[in-house]
């Protein structure tokens, strides 16, 4: 429990980082480009809104203190400004319309890499100085090095222009099915995602993989995976009671490490595909200049990603006991 | 245990062993020949190929032929020429940055580790959130606000979002360093923590150092292209990034001109795989264990048993 | 006519038999054991008595066949002689693997008593091996601190044993066994559902030694079974061991650097030096008069309670690297009694005097050939070693 406690306090602490850098960022820019932005503004939002952004794009005049605790109680407000692009829309709607994409697509796509990935690792161990380390570890180790996006464009090119196989662009088949909870668009969707959920697990399953192929080599050769071993169980249960139960646990620390990366390469994909998440709204944004909308962006995803980072912390709780139960 | 006293004829000999174990790891070998390769290509590919990568030219969207080896984009400029150059520009910027970026979680780590206590706390925390901050929204955050686009921006945005990893190895290892003898016997001297830092054990960390600089230069080449693929670098310069960039703003893919955004993406994958190379050639010979070794053999038996008799 | 076998007659439990291990290292191949061969008999207590990087470990993982690379056994035989017990279990160890090691016994030959038949412990196939390991072997390892593995409670850890090898076991009777063992080595019976991480250093240890017992093996190894812990709880543990062999009746290849230790306890003592064997004696013989110079050492190397003027010394030097062992007896380079063919001819173990005929030395001191001066007594080791030291040979003590 007080491990969980202090986590939690971390999380908080990295919260309230991103959400100053959010603030800091413009206001510390030299020649900050919002300036020129601002005055095309005038006049298009109300008077309270541009109050709002003017803070939030550091080119308000009151003192900094008084700007950013103005920051603090508008963001409490749920008040992220307004969307450039999408004017007069408030941002906090334009990420609550395309989060759900993002949250599904990439949460799906990571938990099945990591689950896969693992296993693989675990296998290739367990196939150990055969074809398995001469064929698939430096083959995984040139896919950990492919760019997300780049990837994308050749799936895309290949398995979607060339063959037909895919849907190529968006996130649903906007012609035939109305988004809701119903049948044909849930399937619509599915079928659009399967390509960027491929990219994704094909980009991310290397670090897992090999993460959990060290983790596993470590983890056999302590004393007490030989002496399971010397206790006589059959290999399956030293493998996987022994070494890889063991194993798992850093591995899931590097998953949470690695989240924010692996997000980051998810949101490229995303906008390869032209999938209507978060990350064609990046897309949008930067080419719109909307600043306002890529603040919000920045502090979703990082609570997002902080959330994922305390669902990994619950699991790495439940399966080691040292955590999970101090000394007595 | 006294202070290893390191001539250079000691120096010379430990360079040398350690120079044999590399080599004689083939993952090592393999990921050296790919990075001296690529190297090569930076040095030498622009000489062969000068002029201005950018220049347009009448052959639009012409496939690989003998006139243009890895055919032209859409304004007609030839790709490879683009290659060539982009290469020398990215692997300066992957290692410039890379290195730059080494230094900050080398000074943060080392001095985390060595210090422990209140200093390591307030680090570690700062270590950890940067850890865990999704590094492309703030990547792009920063670069969006930046007022000019360019080299030293990226530079500065690719150090604030990736120092943080390495900085957390490098503690990690300090701390389990700064008891051993030398270190007790330095400050037995009277050496001042600045230089038992960085003249004791930065020395004893090199091998961690040069592991986790490589796995800084794949963060820095995939991120710099990542950012310049969203059009946050400075377009009119010729990298991998800036190819794809335009590549994918001209619908090369709808085109069908696959030589255009296939090379610069293989030859980051191709680069990368490199580095992670050496890297986890690195790791084996820092941990013997994760070496792939053959299976037991209880064949040859009976060899010893003349000699012993 | 039936023939009973006198009490002292061999009656071995493991023969081990030239055994070689190396270990191929990146810069040269370490030689860890070197034609070892030495016999433990059924019921009694052998000591492994050496310093460190001796290869006593090496020979124990050897026995258990937990080797791994780069470790290579490159010749030996390991003759394990189960009991022939009338009962289900050893029925499939001793039968394929019987075909291809049929060996007699090199000890007794009467012709009266079916000689008893070895099987070779490195012929064993996987399922021979399962069966072998915990059965008939188990093993308590050097760092016992780590052989538990920290996400399994320690009940799960003795039961896992019992479900493998007793399948004909329900829950509840594993679980009542497993309380059993845990009360014979003295830990509290609710401490079933304990992670490793929440006992103290003597209960894992104790904790550990039930593992070993769950199935009541022949023979169990005990590779420094107590360097990790105090002095006090070393005693107890010590003792708790030597108590339940005596109720359980298995034997021990006790592996120590500490060779008074093993005065005490052991039934016989090997000294191993340089992955050799160079002494094999009875703690009698041993005690009385160690014939190796290097026995002598380390004999006195540790302060023991007996004997009027053992002082600790030491042996000057420290061991070789097993990459490059010196030519002729290993030793030499640290011997103080080192003369003219120790450094060329390999001295092989034999019988040191008539009066002794079990304690083995490898030693040129005792070979006609070489010295015809008579046999060293301790007066004349201590001398030896004195004087050394006062020349400045020993300068650096390793222990
Ligand atoms: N994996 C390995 N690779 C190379 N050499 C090894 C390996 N394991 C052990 N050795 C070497 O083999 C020799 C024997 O080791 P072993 O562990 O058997 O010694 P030991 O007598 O048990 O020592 P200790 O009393 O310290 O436990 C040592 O010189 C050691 O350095
Ligand atoms: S053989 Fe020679 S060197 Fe070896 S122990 Fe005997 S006297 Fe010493
Ligand atoms: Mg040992």
């Amino acid at each position: 429990m007080r491990h969980l406690l202090r986590r939690i306090g971390f999380y908080l602490v990295a919260l309230w980082v991103s959400v100053t850098l959010n603030f800091l960022i413009p206001h510390l820019s030299p020649g900050n480009p919002a300036q020129a932005l601002m005055s095309r503004l005038k006049g298009k939002v109300s008077p309270q809104a541009q109050h709002a952004l003017e803070i939030s794009l550091g080119v308000n005049h009151d003192p900094l203190w008084s700007q950013y605790l103005q920051y603090i109680n508008n963001l409490l407000h749920g008040n992220l400004g307004v969307s450039i692009t999408y004017l007069p829309t408030p941002v906090s709607q334009v990420i609550g319309q395309d989060l759900p994409w993002t949250l599904v697509l990439v949460g799906v796509a990571l938990v099945i890499s990591f689950v896969v990935g693992t296993v693989l690792g675990i296998i290739v161990v367990w196939w150990r100085g055969s074809f398995s380390d001469v064929v698939f570890t430096p083959f995984f180790t040139f896919l950990s090095a492919i760019p997300y996006f780049w990837l994308a464009l050749v799936l895309l090119y290949i398995l979607g222009s060339q063959l037909n196989w895919f849907p190529i662009h968006g996130g649903y088949d906007t012609d035939n099915t109305v988004p809701g909870f119903n049948l044909d668009f849930i399937l619509s969707a599915a079928q659009y995602a399967i390509l960027p959920a491929i990219t994704i697990v094909i980009g991310s399953i290397a670090a897992w993989m090999l993460g959990m192929r060290n983790a596993m080599v470590t983890t056999l050769s302590e004393d007490y995976v030989m002496m399971a071993e010397a206790k006589g169980l059959p290999s399956w249960r030293v493998m996987f009671t022994y070494g890889a139960r063991n194993a798992i646990l850093p591995n899931i620390t590097a998953f949470a490490l690695s989240l924010g990366f692996v997000v980051s390469g998810s949101l490229l994909t995303e906008i390869v595909f032209s999938y209507p998440g978060i990350g064609f709204a990046i897309l949008q944004a930067v080419d719109n200049l909307d600043y306002a909308l890529l603040q919000g962006i920045f502090l979703v995803i990082t609570v997002a990603v902080l959330g994922a980072n305390f669902l990994a912390d619950l699991l790495y709780v439940v399966l080691d006991p040292r955590v999970r139960i101090g000394r007595s | 245990m006294l202070v290893p006293t390191t001539t250079p004829s000691t120096t010379m000999l430990r360079l040398r062993d350690t120079w044999r174990l590399v080599t004689l790891n083939r993952k090592v070998s393999f990921g050296l020949a790919i990075l001296a390769f690529f190297v090569l290509l930076a040095i030498f590919g622009p000489m062969f190929f000068p002029g201005d990568p950018n220049a347009f030219s009448p052959d639009i969207l012409q496939p690989p032929s003998t006139a243009h080896w890895l055919g032209t984009t859409q304004t007609g400029q030839d790709v490879l020429t683009q290659l060539l150059w982009g290469t020398r520009f990215s692997l300066i910027m992957g290692f410039a940055i890379g290195i730059s970026t080494m230094i900050i979680s080398v000074i943060i780590g080392l001095v985390a580790g060595y210090f422990g206590g209140l200093i390591d706390e307030v680090l570690s925390l700062f270590t950890n959130v940067f850890l865990v901050l999704p590094t492309l929204p703030l990547a792009i955050l920063l670069a969006a606000f930046a007022a000019y686009r360019g080299p030293l921006t990226i530079a500065i945005v690719l150090i604030v979002t990736g120092w943080s990893w390495g900085a957390r190895v490098l503690r990690a290892q300090t701390l389990s360093m700064r008891n051993r003898d030398y270190v007790d016997a330095a400050k037995a001297s009277g050496e001042n923590s600045l230089h038992i830092i960085f003249f004791e054990i930065l020395p004893n960390e090199i091998s961690i150092v040069a592991a986790e600089l490589l796995g800084t230069v794949i963060y820095v080449i995939l991120a710099e292209t990542g950012l310049e693929f969203l059009g946050l670098g400075d377009i009119t310069s010729t990298s991998w990034g800036t190819m794809l960039y335009w590549a994918g703003n001209n619908d090369a893919l709808m085109l069908g001109a696959w030589w255009w955004f296939l090379p610069p993406g293989l030859c980051i994958a191709l680069l990368g795989a490199g580095l992670a190379f050496i890297n986890f050639g690195i790791d084996e010979i820092a941990n013997p264990r994760l070496r792939t070794e053959p299976k037991p053999k209880l064949a040859k038996r009976n060899k010893n048993r003349e000699v012993a008799a | 006519m039936t023939f009973v076998a006198p009490a002292t007659a061999s009656n071995p439990l493991l023969e081990i038999k030239n055994m070689s291990v190396d270990y191929y290292a990146a810069n040269g191949t370490v030689h860890a054991l070197t034609d070892v061969s030495i016999t433990l008999e059924r019921g009694q207590i052998l000591g492994l008595a050496g310093e460190s990087g001796s290869g006593k470990s090496t020979l124990a993982y050897a026995i258990t066949r937990l080797l791994r690379p780069p470790a290579e056994i490159t010749g030996g035989q390991l003759l394990y002689f189960p009991r022939p017990r009338d009962g289900e279990n050893s029925g499939r160890l001793r039968g394929s693997s019987r075909a291809n090691a049929r060996v007699t016994s090199s000890g007794m030959h009467t012709e009266n008593v079916e000689p008893a038949e070895g099987v070779d412990i490195l012929e064993f196939s996987p399922a021979e091996l399962r069966e072998f390991r915990w059965d008939e072997l188990s093993i308590v390892f050097q760092s016992a601190m780590n052989a538990l593995n920290p996400v399994l409670n320690i009940g799960t850890q003795i039961t896992d044993v019992l479900r493998t090898h007793r399948p004909e076991m329900g829950a509840d009777a594993r679980r009542k066994r497993a309380i059993d063992l845990l009360r014979l080595v003295g830990i509290a019976p609710d401490r079933i559902k304990s992670y490793p991480h929440q006992l103290s250093g003597g209960m894992r240890q104790r904790a550990i030694i039930a593992i070993a017992l769950a199935l009541t093996p022949e023979l169990i190894i005990m590779d420094e079974p107590t360097t990790a812990l105090d002095v006090v709880v070393q005693r107890e543990i010590l003792r708790e061991i030597m108590q339940l062999r005596h109720r359980l009746n298995f034997s021990v290849i006790f592996i120590t650097h500490d060779l008074s230790l093993l005065l005490e306890i052991a039934d016989k003592i090997a000294i191993m030096y340089a992955g050799r064997i160079v002494e094999t004696a009875t703690r009698t013989e041993l005690h009385q008069q160690p014939r190796h110079p290097y026995s002598y050492g380390l004999l006195n190397s540790f302060p023991t309670l007996h004997g009027p003027r053992r002082r600790m010394t030491g042996i000057p030097g420290s061991p070789p690297d097993l990459r490059d062992i010196p030519p002729g007896c290993a030793f030499h380079p640290r011997c103080p009694f080192a003369f003219e063919p120790c450094n060329t001819v390999l001295p092989v173990l034999c019988t040191s005097t008539p009066e002794t005929p079990g304690q083995q030395v490898a030693c040129h001191l005792y070979d006609q050939r070489f010295n015809s001066e008579g046999l060293p007594t301790n007066a004349d080791f201590a001398k030896k070693y004195e004087s050394a030291y006062e020349t400045g040979q020993g300068t650096r003590k390793a222990v």
